[in-house]
């Protein structure tokens, strides 16, 4: 007979198939009662592969879920990036999911001179930032430089980006900010 | 293990008394268990095998095509040892329990009146010709599940001894099939070992380990995330029953990171049958069978 990978497969697939299903004359049922005590609890989650949203180094990671709610990330071995290691930022991904409590869900403002932060609508604070910018950039927009040439820049407004942020939002935020003019644009990993 | 140290069988049994102490109910069973591993290690201190001659050109062109290095029947054994070790085997099961005693006695009968012959039998369980043992046993009139723990458990440490020779020609990086990269079979339990979880396989032939994807049914190579979940209770968090939706089949991992000793698949493989039982209750299916042949 001709070896194929097919045919092999199925010879080594039948080992198994004969030996008959015996207890060799041991006593199960103490097993079957422990197994019966743990029924009600087992759990069916999944494993589903992801990469690290941070940086743009792109560890590979492993998030473990039940219907649809995280209950564990870790490195994923197989990744050829970081073979299952992940930096002290991408093993707290975990905190990004919906089991953290203390994870933000909606803005904070805190008011000039005030103490305490306070809860905002999405609206009120995009509307009070819009504002602001428009406000320090009118009053602080260079069209010359005192050599009289054109820079186009306000020095009113610097940017700090923040180490969540990924590759795609980092593009955005770097378009919009040298929109508006702004040279001081700082990312958070380098400060 | 390859050739198994003072130590190794130390840890070994040190893991299966933690076990024994935690689980009562498996005291008998793995009490069974170590006596038979103890004596397998008796005769591996003494098996000198032939072992296949393997270029290391053959042995990457055979795992590029996904072949593994041997079939079961380039496996030896020394008869003589083998018989020695068969008795021994015979003598630990007849005083365990009351259908040993009596199967065991009805195999040593026909093997004295040379109904069967043992220099026949041990390579048909070598070769894996399950035809040929079931028609023996039914023409004998014994129980097929005990000649075949008797014969498998014989052969067992002959095997072991030779894939542990061939271990160092396999390439890891060559090889993330779910069967054996030396003998083909299929595995008995996997385990995510080290910091990074890397996913191992323990061959059930030939007691070869070797790394695997972490995602994926070793049976049918499903790799679809979407069809392979995994059972598992926070009482006994460092188990798990991985499963495949499509093929239907299902095996146990255990996550060494979260257990302070150091285990022996074989051993946690036995000590975890109960969660056999809930696989199967779910209606998945067993791949490869242990000592006991059961589920």
């Amino acid at each position: 007979m001709k070896l194929t990978r097919r045919t092999f497969l199925k010879i080594s697939g039948a080992t198994a198939v004969g030996i008959a299903a015996s207890s060799l004359g041991f006593d199960l049922s103490p097993l079957e009662s422990y197994a019966a005590t743990l029924r009600k609890d087992l759990k069916s989650a999944k494993e589903t592969t992801t990469i690290c949203p941070y940086c743009a180094v792109g560890c590979g990671a492993i998030v473990h879920s039940i219907n649809g709610k995280v209950i564990n990330i870790e490195g994923d071995p197989d990744h050829v990036i970081n073979e299952g290691s992940l930096c002290s930022k991408g093993a707290s991904m975990y905190q990004l999911s919906a089991a953290n409590p203390n994870r933000l869900t909606k803005p904070m403002y805190r008011a000039p001179y005030a103490t305490e932060w306070k809860e905002v609508s999405w609206d009120w604070a995009l509307d009070e930032i819009a504002k602001r910018v428009k406000k320090s950039r009118d009053a602080s927009f260079m069209t010359k430089n005192a050599k009289g040439q054109v820079v186009n820049r306000t020095n009113g407004i610097a940017h700090v980006g923040s180490a969540a942020l990924d590759n795609e939002e980092c593009f955005m935020l770097q378009k919009l900010m040298r929109a508006w003019g702004l040279i001081y644009i700082e990312h958070q990993a380098r400060i | 293990m390859g050739r198994a140290t003072n130590a190794d069988v130390k840890r070994m049994k040190e893991r299966i008394a933690a076990i024994k102490e935690a689980h009562p109910n498996y005291q008998r069973i793995l009490e069974f268990f170590e006596k038979l591993l103890l004596e397998q290690l008796k005769i591996r201190a003494q098996v000198d095998c032939r072992v296949p001659e393997i270029s290391e050109d053959s042995a990457r062109i055979r795992a590029k095509e996904g072949f593994p290095m041997l079939s079961k029947g380039d496996f030896s054994f020394d008869p003589h040892l083998a018989a020695r070790l068969f008795r021994s085997i015979c003598r630990i099961a007849k005083r365990e329990n009351e259908k040993l005693k009596a199967e065991v006695g009805k195999i040593e009968r026909a093997l004295r009146r040379k109904e069967i012959d043992l220099e026949m039998c041990l390579p048909k369980a070598l070769e894996g010709d399950h035809e040929y043992l079931s028609q023996i046993a039914a023409d004998v009139g014994i129980d097929r599940g005990v000649m075949s723990f008797l014969l498998h458990t014989t052969i067992k440490p002959f095997v072991e001894v030779t894939a542990s020779h061939l271990k160092d020609k396999v390439d890891e990086d060559m090889w993330d099939k779910g069967y054996c990269p030396i003998c083909g079979s299929q595995p008995l339990m996997g385990e995510l070992r080290g910091e990074e979880g890397r996913r191992i396989w323990a061959c059930s032939f030939c007691g070869n380990q070797w790394r695997g994807k972490r995602v994926m049914c070793p049976f049918c190579e499903n790799s679809d995330q979407g069809s392979l979940r995994y059972f598992y209770t926070e009482k006994e968090k460092a188990y798990r029953i991985d499963i495949c939706d499509k093929c239907k089949r299902y095996i146990k991992t255990v996550d060494s990171r979260q257990l302070a000793e150091e285990i022996f698949l074989p051993v946690e493989d036995i000590a975890t049958l109960h969660l056999d039982i809930l696989a199967a209750d779910k209606g998945f299916k067993r791949e490869a069978f242990n000592f006991l042949g059961i589920f």
